[in-house]
């Protein structure tokens, strides 16, 4: 990647700017290579919904291995196992590969996040991270996932959208999270 | 003993970006595995999810097709990555 894209990330103050905009940048190479745009899981999905709210140190991607390492090597990062990092940017990019342990059916899901024109990432569902937060209440005791779960529910029906409840008591069924979730949706 | 009292901000982020890339080296720089465990305080979570709903409120996501538009990131009061991208 050139080195004036690289300062026009770095120019970016706010860091959850900069890490969407990086994010919309490498899916862009790597789909530039032929791969599938990759899908931003976990916290960083969390900071791109709530435009903020939530903030992380890192960025976990589900992505084409290759085609992606190539991408930030081009930008710039140093690896070291599955993750990367590029000190100039302050980003930190972990690997959890290629496809979503969620199954197939929630990659059909994915949502397109179009930052601005022209710069797009793709991110879990709303439903399938709601289903992370409360697996991360339930089985890594972050009682906080809750109030984040609830207000990603906000989210959704904010976008006008209503939330696919058969989809989530499925989901929530195969992870054992349906106490979670009822005491989610009961609220 | 350091008697350095007063730091610039940009002192201060550039020895976190320096340690961090240290750590990185080392490998010890995992944040993932850093799960929260312990809860904030209830009043402050509380805090935390009406500014949450306030930015809600401020940049209303919207689709437009089938992508999902998330304004604040589209706010021209703040640096815009794309607007410079190709200059």
């Amino acid at each position: 990647m050139s080195s004036p894209l690289l300062e026009t990330l770095s120019a970016i103050e706010d860091p959850v700017k900069r890490r969407a905009f990086f994010v919309a940048l490498l899916s862009r190479r790597i789909v530039e290579q032929g791969a599938p745009m990759p899908i931003v899981v976990g916290d960083e999905a969390l900071e791109i919904y709530t435009q903020g709210n939530y903030t992380t140190g890192d960025i976990d991607l589900k992505a084409s291995y290759d085609e992606m390492a190539t991408a930030l090597i081009e930008m710039g990062f140093r690896k070291r196992g599955r993750a990367f990092y590029n000190e100039q940017l302050d980003i930190y990019v972990d690997w959890l590969g290629a496809s979503l342990e969620e199954g197939d059916e929630a990659e059909r899901r994915t949502v397109i996040v179009e930052l601005d024109e022209g710069h797009c990432v793709r991110l879990l569902s709303i439903e399938d991270l709601i289903i992370d937060r409360l697996n991360a209440a339930k089985w890594w005791k972050d009682s906080d996932s809750r109030m984040w779960a609830g207000l990603l529910v906000k989210i959704k029906e904010e976008t006008g959208g209503a939330l696919d409840m058969d989809y989530l008591r499925r989901r929530a069924a195969r992870d054992e999270v349906e106490d979670e979730l009822e005491a989610l949706l009961s609220l | 003993m350091s008697s350095k009292r007063f730091y610039r901000y940009e002192e201060l982020k550039a020895a976190a970006r320096a340690a961090r890339a240290k750590l990185f080296a080392e490998g010890k720089f995992r944040t993932s595995s850093r799960v929260r465990k312990k809860p904030r305080d209830p009043d402050d979570l509380l805090m935390l999810y009406e500014k949450a709903l306030n930015t809600l409120r401020k940049y209303p996501p919207r689709f437009k097709g089938e992508s999902l538009v998330l304004p604040y990131f589209r706010d021209k009061a703040l640096p815009n990555a794309c607007e410079r991208e190709n200059s």
